[in-house]
Parts: C-alpha cells; structure tokens; sequence
C-alpha cells in the first residue's frame, strides 16, 4: 500500500511526492455537468467512492456499473443503493456474495437487462494527471523522471508529457521515464515537476492508492481509491 | 482462507506456488554459500517483507533489500528483517531525501547518483538529520537511463562524493538486461561479462584516484551466475529469479512460480472462453499473458473485462473451470495486487502481504 503522503491540504500541487495521481477538479465538475443522458457510472474506471459520490450530483446519475461482486462491495459499503455487475457469476461464492449484497442494495445481475448506457472515461476526460520529477540528465538531449509504468501504465501506449511540446517519451520503464528532446536546451533540468497524461484511466487507477483532487494548482483533497485491487 | 481448496478460492487471484518459489530460493542460496558475491534480492520483484525474510533466512544474501523508490525502502525497513537498504535509483525530491536520512539513523542506507546535482540535495537531507547517506555512482552500461556516461565521470563524481559531509562514498553500481530475447549460456556470459566489466574499470579508476570502493552491485538474475566469477563484484541485485515470468523461461534452473489465477465466465462458442481475468490485474505492455499448462489453448486478448481464450480444437475449459495466467513482466504484475495466495498440494497454505505495493515515491 502507497504509505500515506504528509502533503497538507492547500499545499503547492508540485509538493506532493512524485509520482501522485492528479485529478483537475474543475475539468471532473465540468465533465459530470456535461453528462447529456441518464447514465450509470462506470466504477471501474477510478475505482475511487469519492468520484461517484460526486457523479451521483449529476440529475442524470442512475446508479452504478461495476465489473465484479468485489467492486460492488466496496460502492455498497459507500452507500451506493443501486449497482449492476457485468461479470456473469459462476460460483457458489460469488453467487452468495451477490445475494448478501442484493439485501441493500438494488442489484442487476449480467443476466438481466439494464438499457442504462455506461459513463465510464467521459467522466474524467482531461481531468487526470500523474506528477513527475526529473532526477536525472545524464546526456545531452535526454532526460530521466520517476513516473514509470508502475505509476502511469503503458498498456496501452506511453504517456504524454503535458506543456512540454518538444518532449517525447520513450521506452517502458517499470520506475522511470525517459524523456528524448530534440534541443538540449529545451530540456528539464534534475529538479523539475512534470505532469504526464496517461494513455488509459482504468489502469492508472489500478496502480495509486490515493487521488489527489486539485484546483488551481493546489491540493484540495485526497481520496483512497478504495476498489483498487477488487478485481 | 488458509487451508482452503483452490477450488474454493475466488478469482482472479494472484497465487505463488510455495515449492516453486521455495525451489527458487534455494538455487541461488545454495549457489552463492561457498562464494563471495552474495545477493541483495530485489523488493520490486514481491513487494514483501515476508518474502524477503525467506530470501535471507536461506543464506547468501547481504542481510538486505535493493529498492527502486525511497518509499519502497522504507515499506521494507518496517518490516524489520532489512539491516541494509541500496536505493538503486536517484532521489532528488528534499522531503524523500528528509525520510532516507531519517531511516539512514535506523539501518544502512545506499542510494545511487549520477551528477553532481544530486550531491547538496543529499547532504542537505542527511545533515539536518544527523544522519550519514551512502552513496554508489550508477555507471549506465547499456539502458541509456541513469548513471553516469564515462570512467571520467565516475572518477570526478566519486571524488565530489567523498568529500561531502553526511555522504559516504560507497562505491558503483549497475543495471543491464539482455539484447537478445532467450540468450543461452555463452551468451549470457559474453553479454553480462562486457556490461560488469564496464562497472569494473570505473572501480578500479575509481580506487586508482585513492577512494575506496567497497561496494561493485551489478548483475541480475541473467547473471547471477556470471557476476559470482568476477571476485571484483560484491553483490548482483537479483529480482526475477523469485517467482519468474515467461521472457525469462531460458533460465532453466528457476521455475515459474507466480501465476494469476481465473475463472471461465463465459463460452461464447466451442473454441472461445473468456475468463475474468481484466488486464489491470495482470498488466500487458509488452502484449497478452501466456496461458499456463493448457496444450492447444491460447491467449488471444485481453481488456478491462476479461481475457479471451481460443483453442484449436474444442475448449477443454468449461463455464466456472480454473486457469492460470503467466505474466511477461513480473514486477509489473506483483504491482497490482495487495495479497498473494502462497499454494501447496491444491490449498492455500499462507497468505503474503505486499506491503510495498504501490510505493512509486
């Protein structure tokens, strides 16, 4: 478990131990205003009860969509009231698992029919970051920070490096980045705080224990991203 | 959960067959008893101090942890079997620097530099804490990463190292892995060897230049067995060996001992199961998970909902039936789970914390 951050609330973003998983709050609020169609959220996809909570703000908020009992579990101990569960249950467990569930909770089973499409990355389009720092430059035109594949994932394609156009990332490392610039003098020196745009949210939720919700450049709230792991 | 039949037992789960890892374990204790090298086992590789416990209880070891974060030394030193740490990374951020310093009054901690930027940063930490950091230079033999790029380098940073107050110079360290996809022996010995001897001629510039060296840790699992001929190596930073992952199937003295653990969920036709394996459980960036143990049974994809098995002939897996996964780069895989089942003879015999999950900082 990601050992809990000192960082206080109000603090300089760029404060919080690098990698830390971002969330603009003013870019999730926009995304949830702009839901157009009832919809069940998608917990999968940041596994965090905060956001849902937030979500469920939405007057087209239905309920939830979640992959297995075990995510479900965790919404329910949040309070979730109402929760499908897209894995077909093939066990005597999991099916008593269900039914302990179906008790308080209203719960839509694989079999049964639910027209409610999934919110699911729209939620958090644009809105999630992870935090870097540049602990080495080694050679010219090439730079070294801390946020590798444990920290943003690469399953589905490098990271992009946010307000640094001439930058590229390359490679897979599992603990760093490197950074490939064209001009040397472009390059971030040891020391600086980078964001990357990760390439697939339901991954990088997999990896953090904790969501850093943020505004204007400073820390606002810090959420456990409590389903990680439920798979 | 103990004594449970795997049958019983929920998916997916990531699950560590106890006589494979044991098996594993022993091979390079038992290799390294008579030897001088000895080996700093990877935390990355299980993210457990129970494990690590087990890898120095068997013998051959430096009685520590090799770490690739600050905040994973320290999930490792609070275990409290790690008497010795070696960050093998750079850290640069003050208030990680500030928590090292502070574990540093504890036991014995290492961690790598590459310029001589990072000099200040360190002893800023490690003085207002009263405590003492060690330092190893990272020479970069071929990953292209960190480390430093030349001999020249090595020996001007040793020198700005030795001399800094709440810094202790310690000596060189690197990472390497092979170019060539399942190196047979030779190849592992002329490829390993060019790499540490690389490490090497900066030891010796480096003690030419009247600094001590006391600390040569280079080598891997491909290596281990490499590093251990070379009596100017002190110790290799062994990860993968523990519990395996399919790239490394060409070292035949280890076996696969980690395996995620899924269900058929779905039969969508007579050649196709899907199981309810998603990728985030497993992780993928180098492509699907190989299945294990299932002739004529393969992975065809994988996604945020589960994983698609194709047979040639008939699926032999039926609707609530077990597999098993077999990851392509384990350290990533460990990474996102917080338990592993530990299995013997069909049922779980111990429960394994990962306690330095998620310890990215």
């Amino acid at each position: 478990m990601q050992r809990p951050l000192a960082t206080a609330i109000g603090a300089p973003v760029a404060d919080i131990d690098t990698p830390a998983l971002l969330i603009d709050l003013d870019r999730l609020d926009a995304n949830i205003a702009a839901l157009p169609v009832p919809a069940r959220a998608a917990v999968w996809v940041h596994k965090t009860p905060a956001i849902a909570h937030r979500q469920a703000q939405s007057p087209f908020f239905r309920g939830l969509a979640a992959r297995s009992v075990a995510e479900a579990e965790v919404f329910a101990a949040a309070g979730f009231k109402d929760i499908r569960i897209l894995r077909p249950l093939v066990t005597a467990a999991a099916l008593r698992r269900a039914e302990a569930l179906a008790r308080s909770v209203r719960l839509v089973t694989a079999e049964e029919a639910d027209a409610l499409p999934l919110w699911a990355d729209e939620a958090l389009a644009g809105a999630v970051t992870v935090s870097a720092r540049v602990a080495s430059a080694p050679e010219a035109g090439r730079a070294i920070h801390d946020c590798g594949q444990k920290a943003i994932g690469r399953d589905f394609g490098n990271p992009l490096i946010r307000g640094w156009p001439g930058l590229k990332a390359v490679g897979g490392s599992a603990e760093h980045g490197i950074l490939l610039g064209d001009d040397a003098a472009a390059l971030p020196r040891i020391g600086a705080w980078l964001e990357l745009i990760p390439s697939d949210l339901t991954t990088v939720f997999s990896l953090h224990d904790f969501a850093h919700g943020t505004r204007a450049g400073v820390l606002e709230a810090v959420w456990p991203i409590s389903a990680r792991g439920a798979f | 959960m103990i004594g449970t039949a795997l049958d019983a037992v929920e998916t997916p789960s990531l699950v560590i067959e106890l006589d494979a890892m044991e098996h594993n374990i022993r091979v390079i204790a038992v290799y390294y008893r008579d030897k001088r090298i000895r080996l700093r086992p990877h935390g990355k590789n299980h993210k457990c101090p129970a494990i690590l416990a087990m890898q120095i209880a068997a013998g051959g070891t430096v009685g520590g942890v090799c770490c690739a974060k600050a905040s994973e030394a320290e999930a490792f030193a609070q275990g409290g079997g790690a008497h010795n740490v070696l960050i093998a990374n750079q850290v640069v951020d003050a208030n990680k620097i500030r928590r090292l310093a502070a574990l540093a009054r504890r036991i014995d901690v290492t961690v790598a530099i590459d310029d001589p930027a990072q000099l200040p940063l360190l002893a800023a930490g490690a003085q207002d804490l009263g405590a003492t950091l060690g330092v190893v230079i990272e020479i970069d033999t071929m990953m292209g990463r960190g480390g430093v790029r030349t001999v020249h380098q090595a020996v001007a940073l040793a020198k700005a190292a030795h001399g800094t107050l709440g810094l202790s110079f310690r000596g060189v360290m690197s990472h390497q892995v092979p170019t060539v996809p399942m190196p047979d022996a030779a190849t592992r010995r002329q490829e390993g060897s060019r790499y540490i001897d690389q490490v090497v001629a900066a030891k010796r510039a480096i003690e030419a230049a009247d600094i001590p060296v006391a600390m040569v840790s280079t080598g891997e699992t491909w290596t281990y067995d490499v590093a251990a001929d070379n009596a100017e190596v002190s110790e290799i930073q062994g990860g993968t060996y523990i519990v395996m992952e399919v790239p490394y199937a060409y070292m035949r003295e280890f076996r696969h001992a980690a395996k995620v653990m899924g269900r058929v969920v779905a039969r969508p036709d007579a050649h196709t199961a899907i199981g309810d394996v998603p990728i985030d459980a497993i992780g993928a960036p180098n492509g699907p998970p190989s299945i294990d143990g299932l002739e004529g049974v393969r992975v065809e994809g994988i996604d945020h909902f589960g994983v698609t098995l194709r047979s040639d002939g008939d699926m032999p897996l039926a609707i609530g039936e077990r597999f098993f996964l077999l990851t392509h780069q384990q350290d990533i895989t460990m990474n996102r789970w917080d338990h592993y089942l530990g299995i013997r003879d069909g049922r779980v015999e111990t429960v394994f914390k990962a306690t330095a999950r998620g310890c990215v900082h």
